[in-house]
């Protein structure tokens, strides 16, 4: 693998019982890119996020993140950010709290996770809601909690599963702020989304995903 | 243009040690069961200690009278460390099904071995319970066990606890995480389980000493050699002679079982955990007895009752599957006993009771389905009643489904165990699920005073139920148990609306 080289996909597939989620992907996810995953419900853009993110393994081709299968070599997560489609949150903690045990399990030290996430909760409007229940926070609040968790200790791959869902307008546009500047530090992330035109608007790449099958790569920006 | 200084790069630290993380992954998990158990488990918990003493002492009386009765002390030793083997499966799998934690800690740099590690943890506080308890038990039947060779005995026990963690996490990620093995252990233990009991039924003759008969037949069985269970009986009840020689062979065989499961574990540990497939269970009655529910009781209740059917048959079936298998088992050695059959009914009740305290509350803590019904303004007591008799049909007919197995055909009396059973799981359900909510908003104290009336309350009930129902007088028993139910649904009216309708 050539060494700027994030992650590549090789005639990837992923199969659920008899249904063929997945199949034949080649992908190269390189730094300073922002890849957009578009496609219809059931095109298969979540199980490709988590092969990438080794929360899944294929059952054909290969899947290697900075060289490394993903699905064995679980401490490269360190370094990867998700946000999954379903909400992972406790909602017996509250968002600060949850965010704490992130950054530790993450390694994140906690003068930079405490500083980060009182930046982050500002930018994503979050600031006053840090000590409540995650559980009693409505929707969009708990994505972007989940959001905050994904962003923080700045990891170098994004794997951001429909992450406008339940934001208001505001908060998509410091995301998109977020990510330019991720992008600048030569840093990458894959949006799967169903918002085409924030995913036009912000990505590199725009990826399309149809039954399974990866059949559109376009270079937005010509970056 | 966002504030770049959010985005510092974190720094490359060294990767923390295996212990380092284990014990952050457990202290989470703490802090999440402490919120989450304010109610029942905080009960338990608190408790827990007074318990163990006194079911330690219990466990001695009681082998101290088993032995005085002349049975084989091989079978009180074989009957404690299937229940020791059994203890922490539970909770290893409600963490496992724990769907929010696992695809948390999916998305975190977190291996396969702290995820087996957070799993024997979950079950380690009642498999130690247990080790006390088992103890006691030893003591009790006269085992030697505070002396130089007891001290060897001791040692077993202790490579035992790790063994019976690594038996129960290795059972627990198969449920969870395997595919196609896992219906091939399934259908292994199944037919071990079927062969045994058939052994036992084929081998028993007349005679008192059963328990003899049933002990030889387990000496030669080959699953529970190959599990090391056979070793652990025979180096806790061998002659003095022979303490050191077969304690050695079972630490050693003890280990060997234990590091074999501990792999299987942790290779299925980085494994996501299995999830509801998207097909519904192929239950062929399901739709046209709901259909037929509906139509008895029409609006809101019968809606509610005919979806809840369907929701228990798809959702909790396999608490419902297993418990089957275990009860029927029982009630298979039971009846081939010579002048058995006495415990059929207590252990269906008894079952019946458990299974529907334990499910009810975590399956209505599944909040999605409830939502639909708050869409729909559907009301929480038609709502509760639903639910709640539908468990109970469900349970009631897998009672009468066994008995119609073991070739009993009298229809009054399979009548009599359907409504025994079915009111039970009713009744209790309804009021262990009150009591657990209503629970919530109180001090540890009042829980704990609220608990001890509760249970007694529940043993009561159960055994009353079985024990009338079959005396003709089943009638009264149900009315007397429907009354019941109805000041139990009253009472909970204020408590659904308040702590449960409002949260869904």
């Amino acid at each position: 693998m050539e060494p700027e080289l994030i992650a590549r996909l090789q005639k990837a597939g992923k199969s659920f019982g008899e249904h063929r989620v997945l199949d034949q992907i080649d992908l190269e996810i390189r730094p300073g890119r922002l890849y957009g995953l578009v496609g219809e419900n059931g095109s298969g853009k979540t199980t490709l996020i988590h092969l990438i993110a080794g929360m899944l393994a294929p059952d054909a081709g290969t899947v290697a993140v900075w060289g490394k299968d993903p699905f064995r070599h679980w401490q490269i997560r360190r370094q990867i950010g998700i946000l999954p489609e379903e909400d992972t949150y406790f909602p017996e903690l509250t968002a600060r709290e949850y965010l704490g045990w992130v950054a530790r399990l993450r390694q994140i030290s906690d003068a930079e996770s405490r500083d980060q996430m009182e930046r982050l909760a500002q930018g994503f409007s979050l600031g006053d809601r840090l000590d409540h229940l995650v559980g009693s926070l409505s929707y969009g609040m708990r994505r972007k909690v989940l959001l905050t968790g994904a962003i923080l200790g700045h990891p170098r791959l994004l794997l951001l599963d429909e992450p406008t869902n339940g934001l208001d307008s505001q908060s998509t546009q410091f995301l998109s702020e977020l990510l330019a500047a991720h992008r600048i530090g030569d840093g990458s992330a894959v949006l799967a989304s169903h918002d085409r035109r924030f995913v036009e608007e912000i990505c590199t790449n725009l990826l399309v995903l149809e039954k399974g099958r990866l059949i559109g790569k376009t270079d937005v920006q010509g970056a | 243009m966002a504030d770049v200084g959010v985005l510092s790069r974190q720094t490359d630290g060294g990767d923390r040690h295996l212990g380092d993380r284990l014990r952050l992954l457990i202290r989470l998990v703490n802090v999440l069961q402490a919120r989450r158990t304010s109610e029942a488990g905080a009960l338990l918990v608190g408790f827990a200690g007074i318990a163990t003493v006194l079911a330690c002492y219990g466990a001695y009386c009681g082998a101290r009278h088993y032995v005085a009765c002349g049975l084989a002390v091989e079978g009180l030793v074989l009957g404690a460390v299937a229940v020791w083997l059994l203890a922490g499966v539970p909770l290893q799998i409600r963490l496992a099904r724990d769907h929010a934690c696992m695809l948390f800690l999916r998305t975190m740099p977190v291996g396969p071995v702290e995820i087996a590690g957070l799993h024997a943890h979950a079950g380690i506080l009642p498999t130690i319970g247990i080790s006390i308890v088992f103890t006691g038990s030893l003591l009790g039947a006269g085992i030697e066990l505070w002396s130089p060779r007891g001290a060897a005995r001791l040692l077993a026990l202790a490579i035992g606890l790790i063994w019976v963690v690594s038996l129960d996490t290795c059972v627990a990620m198969v449920l969870s995480r395997a595919g196609k093995g896992r219906a091939v252990l399934f259908g292994l233990l199944l037919a071990w389980w079927l062969l045994l009991q058939v052994r036992i039924g084929v081998h028993l003759t007349d005679g008192d000493n059963w328990v003899s008969q049933i002990v030889d037949v387990a000496a030669t069985d080959g699953g529970l050699t190959i599990l090391g269970v056979n070793t652990l009986v025979r180096a806790l009840t061998a002659p003095s002679g022979q303490v050191l020689q077969t304690t050695a062979a079972a630490i050693v065989h003890l280990t060997a079982a234990a590091s074999v499961a501990g792999y299987v574990a942790v290779r299925l540990a980085g494994r996501p955990p299995r999830r509801a497939t998207g097909t519904a269970v192929p239950i062929r009655l399901s739709r046209p007895v709901a259909g037929v529910m509906r139509r008895v009781s029409r609006g809101a209740l019968g809606a509610t009752l005919a979806v809840e059917w369907l929701r228990i048959l798809r959702s909790a079936g396999k608490a419902s599957v297993l418990y089957s298998l275990i009860i029927f088992g029982l009630v298979l050695a039971d009846s081939l006993r010579p002048e058995g059959g006495t415990f059929v009914l207590p252990l269906l009740g008894l079952g019946a009771a458990a299974i529907a305290v334990d499910t009810c509350t975590s399956v209505l803590d599944a909040r999605r389905g409830n939502s639909l019904y708050e869409v729909c303004a559907v009301d929480a007591r038609d709502y509760w009643l639903g639910f709640t008799t539908a468990f109970g049909i469900v349970l009631g007919s897998l009672c009468a489904v066994q008995v119609l197995a073991l070739g009993v055909w009298n229809l009054g009396m399979l009548g009599r165990l359907f409504i025994a059973c079915t009111t039970i799981c009713v009744v209790l359900a309804d009021v262990g699920v009150t009591v657990t909510r209503h629970s919530r908003s109180m001090s540890p104290l009042k829980r704990l005073l609220l608990s001890v009336p509760f249970g007694l309350i529940s043993i009561f009930l159960t055994l009353l139920v079985l024990s009338l129902s079959f005396s003709n007088v089943a009638i009264p028993i149900v009315g007397l148990c429907a009354f019941l139910f109805f000041e139990s649904r009253n009472a909970q009216r204020a408590v659904i609306r308040r702590l449960y309708w409002n949260l869904s």
